[in-house]
């Protein structure tokens, strides 16, 4: 992440650990792998989450677990929530035609 | 350096009738089962919404070319609406849910599928719910 992008490790540090029990608990997948992003707003950040069980959803049932699951931990806030603007699930591999 | 001053050809009424338009599109599609082409369109009645709000929020009739992006989150901030937002999490979440799938350019080129079907469902309940839907709070 960019040096000047002001996010609180401690916050990722959090949010890391909650998208690993993410992972093990909804997706059975441990080996879950969180990048964050920054945005063009300073303080706000994107969330890329990897894991070969996301074959299984559709795309936008990807969306609601994750935010379904955010909303139950126990260990975050919504305040937590509050500079994540997106969660990636895919890469983007767009051939512009 | 950004020229300020600057300002997009769009007028506030236009993206007013723009978002109405863009839900016209949405059902029309919804209807006719073309669930992929939906899914693309659903976020774009937000963005059209947010941008006549920062022009009303702004008194101008036209929208500052420095705001010409299709960051749902940006537009949010200048349209004032931040610290509402915030204090809606539900409607929150499906704001990003939303803003996810519009900063995601591979819609745009996905062949229509049927299983898009519950992308579309999903989106309309996005947008629409009715306790927390995102053109519901933004009232069109």
């Amino acid at each position: 992440m960019a040096q000047n992008i002001m996010v609180s490790k401690k916050l990722l540090d959090r949010l890391r650990a909650a998208f690993k029990r993410y992972g093990s608990q909804v997706l059975g997948d441990p080996d879950i792998t969180i990048d964050f992003f920054p945005t063009e707003l300073e303080g706000f950040f994107g969330v890329f989450l990897n894991s070969s069980q996301f074959q299984k959803m559709e795309y936008t049932e990807r969306q609601n677990s994750i935010w379904d699951y955010l909303s139950t931990d126990p260990e975050i806030t919504e305040e937590d929530l509050r500079y994540i603007t997106q969660i990636a699930t895919e890469a983007e591999e767009v051939e512009f035609v | 350096m950004f020229d300020l001053t600057k300002f997009t050809p769009t007028r506030k009424v236009e993206f007013e009738q723009l978002a109405r338009d863009r839900k016209e599109d949405f059902e029309a599609l919804r209807d006719k089962g073309r669930w992929t082409t939906s899914v693309y369109v659903g976020p774009y009645i937000v963005e059209a919404r947010l941008k006549f709000k920062i022009c009303e929020v702004l008194k101008l009739e036209r929208l500052p070319a420095v705001l010409k992006t299709h960051d749902l989150v940006a537009l949010a901030i200048f349209a004032g609406l931040w610290d509402e937002l915030n204090a809606l999490p539900r409607v929150y979440k499906n704001f990003r849910k939303i803003n996810h799938l519009h900063e995601n350019t591979a819609w745009r080129y996905k062949v229509a599928v049927p299983s898009h079907k519950i992308a579309s469902k999903n989106m309309n309940d996005w947008l629409f719910n009715p306790n927390d839907g995102v053109i519901t709070w933004l009232k069109i």
